[in-house]
């Protein structure tokens, strides 16, 4: 069995990966009581937890870093979570011409493979434990003042 | 990754070319909430007016070194009249140097004013630029002319990557087990009104109820970000001089209720001109 098929398995509440993932939770005004979740090494991986989750008809959600500030993955209704932090690479694409930065990436580790490899930067935001997928995405904000880029800290989701 | 209509997922590349027949997928994700329309695996990136096929100049290329600064006053010393002084010299600063060719575009600065029974005011920033300790001594000089200065600061240079690594440390401490929290925030395309400041005065200083950890962040913002079109990408939001975030954090379950009361009441009486919420127009960007 490759490691891609072991993280491919549900994760129930008896396993301590599940309370790793679901203690993620940046907030602690929300929680969530997921039936399992779900550890994607790969997108081969995400596509057969969404397809699972829909069949089953079971409410999904997904977690890179845990940064989220409101309740949207730590959400008592949420019945399965998908967690991308196995998913880390990061390459240059050649034939897009563009660097790739795989969702389960944090800020941090992004921030070093950038800048040790090719001495560059993203504005990405201000924590370094943030994940890629999530921030990218729904974008926070940022103080990386690099190359003038200046653009402030803090904050996406409002539910008041 | 999406589902299609017969619930089966599968995979798909969106980009931000005119071309691509998944753009409005790319917009969707960027603009209405990253868990929305299906999940992100990957993200491929470019600076948006770059050539060739080598990486380190599809990029923005990282500083040299980086100058961290942490000012620091104590509510002892700020009386009404100061701090309406502080906010609004803040807000002029803004509005001089948000600009995309502001030789101050390589300044960003935090300003936490936290609840006066926290006893501190915190300005704290980054420079990239080559003279960055006369710039931050600028920046502090503009904020606190006519009041106290500052009665503690720290400057430190130190390379891109060890501040990228651990940014300002003590701004993101955190107690074992975590916290609970409530921001609401705001871009503002010009300065804090007076009534705005009166606003963040009363319930920055009120003391009728016990919110130790309240805070109104004030952060500048513009520089390279303002350069787009606000309908080039799904972030609008490019003609913003500040950000400004009403929050708080606590420990206990039990003082939910009085944190989240003192937070939207706050957040409410900021904007209370547009009904108690930043309406998108001339003053805000909204987010």
């Amino acid at each position: 069995m490759t490691m891609t098929a072991s993280h491919a398995h549900r994760i129930g509440p008896d396993d301590p990966r599940y309370r790793a993932v679901v203690d993620k939770r940046f907030n602690k005004r929300f929680a969530a009581r997921p039936d399992y979740v779900r550890l994607a090494a790969s997108s081969d991986d995400v596509v057969s937890a969404v397809n699972e989750a829909v069949a089953e008809r079971r409410r999904l959600v997904v977690t890179s870093g845990g940064h989220c500030l409101e309740g949207f993955v730590s959400d008592p209704d949420a019945r399965v979570i998908v967690d991308v932090t196995p998913m880390k690479r990061i390459d240059y694409d050649v034939e897009r011409r563009a660097v790739m930065i795989e969702a389960g990436a944090t800020v941090g580790e992004a921030f070093r493979a950038l800048f040790e490899r090719w001495g560059a930067v993203i504005p990405l935001g201000e924590y370094p434990e943030i994940g890629i997928g999530g921030h990218a995405s729904a974008a926070p904000l940022v103080f990386s003042a690099a190359s003038s880029v200046s653009r402030p800290i803090i904050c996406t989701a409002s539910r008041s | 990754m999406t589902v299609d209509e017969t619930g089966r997922a599968a995979r798909v590349v969106a980009t931000r070319e005119p071309s691509d027949p998944n753009r409005d997928l790319w917009w969707a994700h960027t603009g209405g909430g990253g868990g929305n329309f299906g999940i992100v695996t990957r993200c491929w990136f470019r600076a948006p007016d770059a050539s060739g096929s080598d990486p380190s100049t599809l990029l923005p290329q990282a500083p040299a070194s980086v100058v961290t600064f942490t000012a620091a006053w104590t509510w002892d010393d700020i009386d009404r009249a100061s701090f309406q002084r502080l906010l609004r010299q803040h807000g002029t600063w803004c509005e001089r140097n948000s600009g995309v060719d502001s030789p101050n575009a390589t300044l960003w600065t935090l300003l936490e004013i936290h609840r006066r029974q926290f006893g501190a005011i915190i300005a704290r920033g980054i420079s990239t630029d080559a003279a960055a300790e006369p710039q931050i001594e600028a920046h502090l000089a503009a904020l606190s002319d006519g009041i106290a200065p500052p009665d503690r600061r720290e400057l430190a240079r130190m390379s891109w990557l060890q501040f990228a690594l651990n940014p300002f440390p003590d701004l993101f401490a955190m107690p074992p087990g975590g916290v609970r929290m409530k921001m609401k925030d705001a871009l503002l395309r010009r300065s804090l009104t007076d009534d705005q400041i009166d606003a963040a005065y009363e319930h920055l200083t009120r003391a009728d109820c016990d919110v130790m950890g309240g805070v109104l962040g004030v952060a500048t913002y513009g520089g390279a970000v303002n350069r787009m079109a606000p309908d080039a990408t799904a972030s609008g939001q490019c003609a913003s001089i500040l950000d400004v975030a009403c929050s708080t954090g606590w420990l206990d379950a039990r003082d939910d209720g009085i944190n989240l009361r003192w937070v939207r009441a706050f957040y409410r009486d900021l904007f209370s001109d547009s009904g108690g919420v930043p309406i998108p127009g001339d003053a805000y960007d909204a987010r």
